[in-house]
C-alpha cells in the first residue's frame, strides 16, 4: 500500500504534486492511503508506519501491494474544470475527499477525459455534493460573520465553519471592507487585514473572540421589528439558518421570544378586528 | 402624541411599518468592490441573506421607511392615515448613520428605503434620493440600495434615483384595477403603469449604453397583495406575465395579505394561508424559467386556483398526462423542463451528461436528487412507466405526504 500525506489538509498545490507523481508512476487510487495530517482516523494499522523520509516528500512508502500492471503514464494535463473542482473540494473536512479526488483524477488520466461532465456518474456525483457543501459553507461564512468594533474603524470576528473555507472567503472580505482594518478568527485560522495586506494566521480558541459592541442591540431591534408574527414558520428558520449558526448570531438571542410570543401577537391582531375608522 | 421618539425608537417603529414589503432582494447590482481603499462595500452580483427571521425570510437590507406619516389612506396599509400607529420620520443623515454602522458590521448587504408619502410626492421622492446620494457620493457606500419610487414624483427625480440605486420599484398592490380602487382611492393604475413604462425605458437605455449613465442595472421590481381582493391565481399569473412581457420587470413579489394591528374594515378578517403565496412564487417560477406561458399553467382547471396541496409543476402533468412519458435520453430541453421533479439545473447537467452515456433510472436519481416523483413520467435505458400514467390515484403517488405542513 502507498502512502500520500498531506501535511496542510486544504493545500491544493501539494495534493497536485502528489497526485502527479502518482500518477507518473501509474499507482492505481485502490493502492493508496491518503492522509491529510489531521486525526488518522482511517489508516488501517498496518499502512501507518511510514518511512519519516518518504513521507516528508509526500511519496509515501513502497511497500508492494498484490501484483498490479504497472504501465508508466504520460503525463496529461488535467483539465481547468477538474482544478476548479479540487479547489473547493480539498476545503472539505471529509478525509475521503483527496481518495475521491484522486480516483476522478486517475479516471480522467486513463482516458475518460469527459469525466466531469457526466453528472449522473457516482463519483463526479458524489464530488459534487462535496463541492456544493463547501461552497454553500462559504457563502454562509459571508453571510453570517459579524463584526464586531473593538476600536475606531477597528473590527474583529469570530466564527466557525463547517469546512475549511477561510481562504475562499478572503477575497470577498477583503474587497468588501477595503477601507478598515479587520480579523477573522476561527479554530482552524485566521485573518488579518491591515488596509492594505492580508494575512493567514494560526487558529484560535473561541474565548479570543470579542465582546459584544454597542451596535448589537440596535441590530437586534431591527430583526425583532422586521419579523411579522402572523407568519411565524420555526422550520423555515432552522432550515435556512440551522440552530448550530446561533451562538455566534447576535440576533439569533431574540429567536425564542419571538416565536413564543407570535401567536398571542397573532391573535391580538385579528380578534381586536378592524377599527372603526 | 407622546414625546418625540429617539434615533433607536426610530429604528423600531420605521422597520415595523416596512416589514409589509416582500421584497428584500440583493442581486443583480453591477459587479464592485472597494479595493481601491476610498469608500465601504461591494456588489457579487449575486445577493446575501444575512439573517432569516423567525418566519423564514431572508434578512438582507437594512429595510426601513424614512417615515410613516402619510397623506394616503390605503386600507390594506399599516401606514394609512386613519391608522393610529405610532409615527416617527428619519432624517436623512440618520438612516445614511445606520446603513454604514450595520453595513460594517456585516449585517446587511444595503439599504431598501421606502416612506409614506409627506407633503407631496416630489418632496418625499427628493428626500429618498438625498439619502441615496449621501450614501453614493460622500460616502462612497458600494453596497446595494434598493428605493421605492413613487409614481407620481417628476421624471427627474426617477432620473436621479436610477443613477444611485441598484433597483427601483413601484408597488401594484392590487392586482386589479377595480381592487386598487377600493383599497387604496388616492393612487392611480394609469399612473403607476405609466412610471413602470418609463422606468422600464430608462433602464433598457441605459443597459444598451454601458458607458453613459447609470440606471437601475438591477431592474425594477413590484408587489402584488394576494387576498385582500377577490382577484384569482389565473387573474393574478396573468397580470405578472404581462408586467414581465411589458415592462421587463426583474420580480413580482406575491405578499399574502396579513393581518395587521388596528386594520381597516375594508379588509377580510382571515389570512389567506401562506400556501397559496408559496405556489404563486412556484408557478412565477414556471413562467421565467421554466418556459410556461401564463395561460398554460393553469390550463385544465377549473376554478382558476393552483392547488394548495401540490406544486403547480405536478399539478400541470397530472392534468397533462398525454405528454408523458418523456424518454430522458432524447427529449429537448424544452420538456424535460416539464418533468415533475426536475430543476433547471437538474435539466442542464441531464443534457450534458447524456452526451457521453446513456442514463439509466439510477443515474437519474442522482441527478435529480429523487426519482420517487419522476418515475412514472420518464423512460430511460432501464425503465419505461406501463400502466402508472392511466392511474387514478396517481396523485396520492407522486405527492408529497406532508407538504402543507410546512405553512402550517
Amino acid at each position: 500500500m502507498r502512502r500520500a500525506t498531506m501535511t496542510v489538509p486544504d493545500d491544493l498545490a501539494a495534493f497536485r504534486r502528489l497526485a502527479r507523481g502518482l500518477l507518473a508512476e501509474a499507482v492505481p487510487p485502490q493502492a493508496i492511503t491518503w492522509s491529510d495530517g489531521e486525526a488518522d482516523l482511517f489508516a488501517a494499522p498496518d499502512t501507518v508506519a511510514t518511512p519519516p523520509a518518504a513521507a516528508e516528500d509526500g511519496e509515501g512508502s513502497r511497500m508492494p501491494v498484490a501484483p498490479m500492471p504497472i504501465v508508466p503514464m504520460p503525463i496529461v494535463p488535467v483539465p481547468a474544470r477538474f482544478v476548479a473542482l479540487a479547489d473547493e473540494v480539498i476545503c472539505h473536512r471529509a478525509p475521503e475527499r483527496l481518495a475521491l479526488l484522486y480516483e476522478a483524477v486517475w479516471r480522467i488520466a486513463q482516458g475518460e477525459r469527459a469525466l466531469l461532465e457526466v453528472a449522473s456518474d457516482p463519483l463526479v456525483h458524489r464530488l459534487e455534493r462535496m463541492r456544493r457543501g463547501v461552497s454553500h459553507d462559504a457563502h454562509r461564512m459571508t453571510a453570517f460573520l459579524r463584526f464586531r468594533e473593538v476600536g475606531p474603524n477597528e473590527f474583529v470576528a469570530w466564527y466557525e465553519p463547517a469546512h475549511r473555507v477561510l481562504r475562499q472567503v478572503a477575497p470577498f472580505f477583503t474587497g468588501r471592507f477595503a477601507a478598515m482594518r479587520w480579523a477573522i478568527l476561527t479554530p482552524d485560522g485566521s485573518l488579518a487585514w491591515d488596509g492594505a495586506v492580508a494575512r493567514f494566521g494560526p487558529g484560535v480558541a473561541r474565548d479570543a473572540a470579542p465582546a459584544a459592541d454597542g451596535l448589537e442591540s440596535w441590530w437586534r431591534d431591527y430583526y425583532r421589528a422586521t419579523f411579522n408574527p402572523a407568519r411565524a414558520n420555526e422550520s423555515a428558520l432552522r432550515r435556512h439558518m440551522p440552530r448550530r449558526f446561533w451562538r455566534n448570531l447576535p440576533e439569533a438571542e431574540a429567536v425564542p421570544e419571538l416565536l413564543s410570543e407570535a401567536g398571542r401577537r397573532t391573535a391580538a391582531m385579528t380578534t381586536a378586528g378592524p377599527d372603526q375608522g | 402624541m407622546s414625546k418625540a421618539p429617539t434615533v433607536r425608537e426610530k429604528l423600531s417603529i420605521l422597520a415595523d411599518a416596512a416589514k409589509y414589503d416582500a421584497s428584500c432582494a440583493s442581486s443583480g447590482g453591477t459587479r464592485r468592490d472597494s479595493r481601491d481603499g476610498k469608500g465601504l462595500g461591494s456588489s457579487t452580483g449575486n445577493g446575501i441573506c444575512h439573517s432569516y427571521t423567525p418566519d423564514g425570510r431572508c434578512v438582507s437590507l437594512l429595510k426601513i421607511l424614512l417615515t410613516n406619516f402619510c397623506v394616503y389612506d390605503c386600507a390594506y396599509c399599516i401606514n394609512r392615515k386613519s391608522s393610529n400607529v405610532r409615527r416617527a420620520r428619519f432624517t436623512e443623515q440618520e438612516v445614511v448613520d445606520l446603513t454604514l454602522a450595520f453595513y460594517r458590521r456585516n449585517y446587511i448587504e444595503g439599504l431598501f428605503l421606502s416612506s409614506g408619502i409627506i407633503q407631496s410626492a416630489d418632496y418625499t421622492m427628493e428626500r429618498l434620493v438625498r439619502v441615496a446620494r449621501l450614501l453614493r457620493e460622500e460616502h462612497q457606500f458600494r453596497g446595494y440600495i434598493h428605493l421605492k419610487t413613487i409614481p407620481e414624483a417628476s421624471p427627474a427625480l426617477i432620473e436621479e434615483a436610477g443613477r444611485y440605486a441598484d433597483r427601483l420599484s413601484i408597488n401594484l398592490e392590487l392586482p386589479t384595477v377595480v381592487g386598487l380602487q377600493h383599497f387604496a382611492p388616492e393612487k392611480d393604475a394609469g399612473t403607476i403603469e405609466a412610471a413602470m413604462g418609463r422606468m422600464s425605458g430608462a433602464i433598457t437605455a441605459a443597459a444598451a449604453e454601458p458607458r453613459g449613465p447609470r440606471f437601475a442595472p438591477a431592474g425594477q421590481s413590484t408587489q402584488v397583495i394576494v387576498g385582500a381582493d377577490g382577484s384569482d391565481d389565473a387573474t393574478i399569473l396573468d397580470r405578472s406575465a404581462g408586467l414581465y412581457g411589458t415592462h421587463r420587470l426583474k420580480r413580482v413579489y406575491y405578499s399574502a395579505f396579513s393581518p395587521i394591528p388596528d386594520s381597516s374594515q375594508a379588509l377580510p378578517s382571515r389570512a389567506p394561508p401562506l400556501a397559496r403565496e408559496h405556489r404563486l412564487y412556484q408557478a412565477d417560477w414556471l413562467m421565467r424559467y421554466y418556459g410556461f406561458a401564463a395561460g398554460e399553467i393553469l390550463s385544465g382547471a377549473t376554478d382558476g386556483m393552483l392547488d394548495l396541496a401540490i406544486d403547480p409543476k405536478l399539478a400541470w402533468a397530472l392534468r397533462h398526462r398525454e405528454r408523458f412519458p418523456v424518454d430522458v435520453n432524447t427529449a429537448e430541453r424544452e420538456m424535460l423542463l416539464r418533468i415533475p421533479g426536475l430543476g433547471v439545473r437538474s435539466v442542464d447537467r441531464l443534457i450534458a451528461a447524456r452526451r457521453h452515456r446513456t442514463l439509466r433510472l439510477a443515474d437519474l436519481a442522482r441527478l435529480a436528487g429523487s426519482e420517487r416523483r419522476l418515475r412514472p413520467f420518464v423512460v430511460t435505458a432501464d425503465h419505461r412507466p406501463t400502466a402508472l400514467l392511466d392511474r387514478s390515484d396517481l396523485r396520492t403517488l407522486v405527492a408529497p405526504p406532508r407538504q402543507l405542513a410546512l405553512f402550517a
